[in-house]
């Protein structure tokens, strides 16, 4: 099999690429320490209202421009089901379901993770353009799945 | 009679082939659909039991290990006497076929009974796969245990009685005289799937009741 | 040297009447009715899917039900995977495979016609459910714990789940049966390095098959132990675990992906050198592609659960096996490219499928690559951008690939021509209709469209994109009837064919169109990859398969046993629902009574000559 110049280009161009690739994910997620939405412990999902911090859903300011926000998904909505917190702050969610599995989706950020019952998933981000962010729920959850929406709401810094 | 017509049309493997019968290649193909099922399931019992070791009791504490060692030994003789059946059908032993086979069925409905007498007595005493009236029931562990021993020695169960019938099937062909030391395609057959079947249990057996 | 035959062999074939197809074991039969049934399905599940996008429409609309609207795409996506995708390639698998490998029929004729059987059986019983309004609700992905019984009383889900066990049965069946008969059946000379493509993606896809389809019922079989034994596998308020479901479907779901489309691309990598007079560019590389792809499969079933939270290092292995499996997928795509290249290119329709293959299903990989990024995933996750991704890799890749095939083929099965007119109407709508349905959804999934939403509020900038969809659907559905139209008529009236219809290089074209009932008069020797495209061997090979046959051929028994062995295993299986256990035992006897029988009866007529 003779292989033209032209081809052994274009194979080691795209070798290196795909180990550039690689090697760039494997870099952000083990040494920049950039992460998926991860599980952050386990609770017992028919006693989650009584268990902190899921007894207390909302908006907690924790440090000077950091905020918790609690959230719970239900069938079929959000607690809370509108979140306001201001603009360049730096936001923790702490989330999980109190019956059966939900999504977490603030629309046009990459914020989307599954409500599991039994797991408590915690997502970091930096909000900093002030706006209206739908919060969707994405993981099919039973008749009343289409309604199953949140408001989260940016508002300008004070 | 010619050579040919002695030969079956499932022990002639065309030019190309790998040289093994259809019938023999196809149960090891179905063998390997049933290490994809027993993986899943073993599997899933590994993973269930290290995340939640609460759910499982220590071995011995609900499980009578003594009285399924005896039958894991039995299970293990019977694998013995099938390779005698087929080591009799090859030196063209009828005798020796028929008798092995009786012997290999003994042994697994042996092995079938032993396991319904220990489900009923599991039964009575609360363990059962309903999680609700296992919790009620106050056995050790929790209601993982019962729904993962029931599912995987009741599928392992069914394997062993499914190849009984098969057992059977053989033992009435060869008492038409269906075998001979060219015509042993079925005994080899479900000889193969009979070690699997064992091989599958010395396994649950060390992971179920040992472990 | 001939040998006088007494009673002519082709008098059997002739045999019609329903019991003639009832107990038939002829692998050319079986693929009719296989395919039959698929198109049936395939305009059953069309159906719900014109519903589901005429209720989408508008928003805040009430055409259907939330109920009906959650049943519909529920079993839209079951039965076009289970129903209709995955039995439309056992239908050719079925008919070609023996055919382009030299065999007179598969390796386990009533095997087979067992596979049918509980194939139909099963997707009747799984359809059934709409009769008792208790069709499954809950998606064709089941996720737990919804699937539980707190949260889905009724018997919904417990249709599906006993319906995909018994379908289950017939793909691990049919697996066997062709591995078997690819393996051991071949013709003098047909080495392995020999075969077709589509006898190649067929032994990949069935090795797949055996593996895969094991695991989701082990799944199911969880799934059914909560659902009718009370235990609690998914239930976390139990101490089960919901994502546990998802691990096991989803190891079950990516390789299943891969039974759709390596089909198709055998279908196509047999059509596209035809048309092109070119033999395939790249013959080995196409096929290690194809095993790659199989193994590979395995390895990246965790990309549809970036948002569950896995853990760096299983996210970052998960990202990585996506990226490399579109590789072996792009060196298929370029070298379908490469057979083009130069070749002297005929756009009949089967070739026009093919090439619309190429186009379309490399938009739906392109946004598969795009969600190997687990950032970029995160944001489409479970959005209409999914369901756009997902309908253009199994329309535009196997369905495309399932017609392309269907146009080559049928004058071989039927002894006509489909209606090439019609054909290319049907092309266009497809492609007109699949790329209006599917192309504006990739924008309402970024508008945030969340997947399986009954209706969506007004003022949320979908509404466009939904209307272009139905448009597209609609013209798309039009694409469905044309197609079936042009079967039916074509299978009555339609021009007759010849031996080789398009001058193409494998065994099946040196048969007559319809092939006899045994196939093969006498069996070829191959000394070449395209034995019909060196004029010597072609004429060697003809000498052959066109004479009359120097003994008789030795053929299966027609045996009723497979049909009601597959009709006490769909009855078995049904009674599980009731939960008891003493009515599941006393289920199994007809059962094993019928496998007992089957046993007992000779597969071959007694005392034949081989």
């Amino acid at each position: 099999m003779t292989v033209e110049r032209i081809e052994k280009a274009f194979l080691i161009l795209s070798a290196a690429m795909l180990i550039a690739f690689l090697g760039a994910l494997f870099y952000s997620s083990v040494a920049m320490g950039m992460h998926l939405p991860g599980r952050e412990g386990e609770i017992v999902p028919t006693d989650v209202r009584n268990t902190p911090p899921f007894d207390q859903p909302g908006v907690h300011e924790v440090g000077a421009g950091e905020y918790e926000v609690v959230v719970l998904g239900r069938a079929w909505g959000f607690e809370p089901s509108e979140i306001r917190i201001p603009a360049g702050s730096r936001v923790t969610f702490i989330s999980t379901a109190t019956d059966v599995i939900h999504g977490f989706h603030v629309e046009g950020t990459r914020m989307n993770a599954m409500l599991i019952p039994g797991q408590i998933t915690r997502l970091t981000y930096e909000f900093d353009e002030p706006g209206e962010h739908l919060i969707i729920c994405h993981e099919y959850c039973g008749i009343g799945h289409h309604l199953m929406y949140g408001r989260l709401i940016v508002e300008e810094g004070s | 009679m010619s050579q040919a017509a002695t030969m079956p049309i499932e022990e002639r493997a065309p030019e190309p082939g790998l040289g093994i019968y259809n019938l023999k290649l196809g149960i090891w193909i179905f063998l390997l659909s049933e290490v994809m099922f027993f993986t899943a399931l073993i599997g899933s019992y590994v993973i269930l039991r290290f995340a939640h070791p609460d759910h499982f009791a220590a071995p011995g504490e609900v499980l009578n290990v003594p009285l399924t060692a005896v039958n894991t030994f039995i299970l293990i003789c019977s694998s013995v006497t099938m390779v005698k059946a087929y080591a009799a059908i090859e030196k063209d032993d009828q005798k020796g076929l028929k008798q092995w086979l009786l012997a290999t069925i003994v042994l697994g409905s042996t092995f079938v009974g032993v396991q319904v007498y220990e489900y009923i007595h599991l039964v009575n005493d609360g363990f059962v796969p309903d999680a609700q009236a296992y919790v009620e029931s106050g056995l050790a562990g929790g209601p993982l245990y019962s729904s993962t021993f029931y599912l995987m020695t009741g599928f392992h169960g069914v394997h062993v009685a499914l190849g009984v019938g098969a057992l059977i099937f053989i033992l009435i062909k060869a008492m038409r005289g269906a075998y001979s030391s060219q015509r042993l395609g079925g005994v080899e057959g479900v000889g193969l799937y009979w070690h699997f079947v064992d091989l599958v249990w010395i396994v649950l057996f060390t992971i179920v009741y040992l472990i | 040297m001939s040998v006088q035959i007494e009673n002519d062999p082709d008098t059997h074939a002739e045999e019609t009447g329903i019991w003639s197809w009832i107990t038939t074991v002829d692998h050319k039969r079986i693929a009719l009715m296989y395919f039959a049934t698929s198109l049936i399905f395939f305009l059953i599940a069309g159906a719900q899917a014109i519903l589901i996008r005429i209720q989408l429409f508008r928003p805040a609309n009430d055409f259907l039900s939330a109920e009906v609207y959650n049943e519909f795409f529920t079993m839209h996506g079951t039965s076009m995977i289970f129903l209709v995708a995955m039995p439309m390639a056992v239908a050719f698998f079925n008919f070609v495979v023996p055919l382009q490998i030299g065999a007179r029929d598969v390796a386990f004729p009533r095997l087979n016609a067992l596979s049918y059987w509980i194939y139909l059986l099963g997707g009747l019983y799984l359809t059934s459910s709409f009769f008792f309004g208790a069709a499954p609700d809950r998606a064709w992905t089941g996720y737990a714990n919804l699937t539980l019984p707190q949260f889905s009383p009724g018997l919904n889900m417990d249709f599906w789940l006993i319906g995909l066990s018994i379908v289950g049965i017939s793909s691990i069946m049919g697996g066997v049966n062709f591995i078997t008969t690819i393996i051991n059946m071949r013709a003098p000379g047909m080495k392995l390095m020999r075969m077709p493509l589509f006898t190649w993606m067929t032994l990949v896809t069935s090795f797949l098959l055996v593996t895969a389809v094991p695991i989701i019922s082990v799944a199911l079989i969880f799934l059914g132990f909560d659902r009718i034994f009370g235990a609690a596998f998914f239930d976390p308020a139990r101490g089960g675990d919901p994502v546990f479901w998802q691990h096991l479907f989803w190891l079950f779901g990516h390789p299943e992906v891969y039974i759709l489309i390596l089909p198709a691309f055998g279908a196509i990598s047999d059509i596209i050198p035809t048309f092109s007079k070119k033999p395939l560019f790249g013959y080995p590389i196409v096929v290690y592609a194809g095993i790659l792809i199989g193994f590979i499969g395995w390895g990246v079933w965790s990309h549809h659960m970036f948002t569950v939270g896995l853990g760096p290092f299983a996210d970052s292995f998960f990202i990585a096996a996506t990226m490399i499996i579109a590789i072996p997928t792009g060196v298929k795509i370029f070298n379908w490219l490469g057979t083009m290249w130069g070749g002297s290119i005929r756009f009949t329709t089967a070739m026009l499928f093919s090439v619309g293959l190429l186009a379309v299903f490399t938009i739906g990989g392109l946004s598969g690559i795009m969600h190997a990024s687990a950032p970029v995933n995160l944001q489409q996750h479970d959005t209409y951008f999914v369901v756009a991704h997902f309908h253009y890799v199994i329309v535009g890749g196997t369905m495309m690939g399932l017609w392309a095939a269907l146009y080559y083929w049928f004058p071989k099965a039927i002894g006509r021509y489909l209606d090439e007119t019609l054909g290319k109407w049907h092309f266009w709508t497809t492609l007109i209709g699949l790329n209006l349905t599917f192309f504006p959804m990739h924008f309402a999934g970024l508008y945030g469209m969340p997947r399986r939403i009954f209706t969506y509020p007004e003022g949320l900038g979908l509404e466009i994109w939904n209307q272009l969809s139905t448009v597209g659907a609609v013209i798309f559905g039009l694409s469905g009837l044309i197609m079936t139209w042009n079967v039916i008529q074509s299978y009555r009236k339609g021009e007759r064919a010849p031996a080789d219809p398009w001058g193409a290089s494998s065994l099946e074209w040196a048969l007559p169109s319809p092939p006899h009932h045994y196939n093969f008069p006498n069996i070829p020797t191959v000394r070449s990859r395209e034995p019909l495209w060196d004029e010597e061997e072609r004429r060697e090979v003809e000498g052959v398969t066109m004479a009359p046959p120097k003994a008789e051929p030795h053929m299966p028994n027609p045996s009723y046993w497979p049909f009601l062995l597959a009709a006490s295993i769909t009855l078995s299986w049904a009674l599980v629902m009731t939960g008891i256990w003493w009515v599941i035992a006393l289920g199994m006897i007809p059962t094993a009574t019928c496998v007992f029988m089957w046993a007992f009866e000779p597969a071959f007529p007694e005392g034949a000559e081989h």
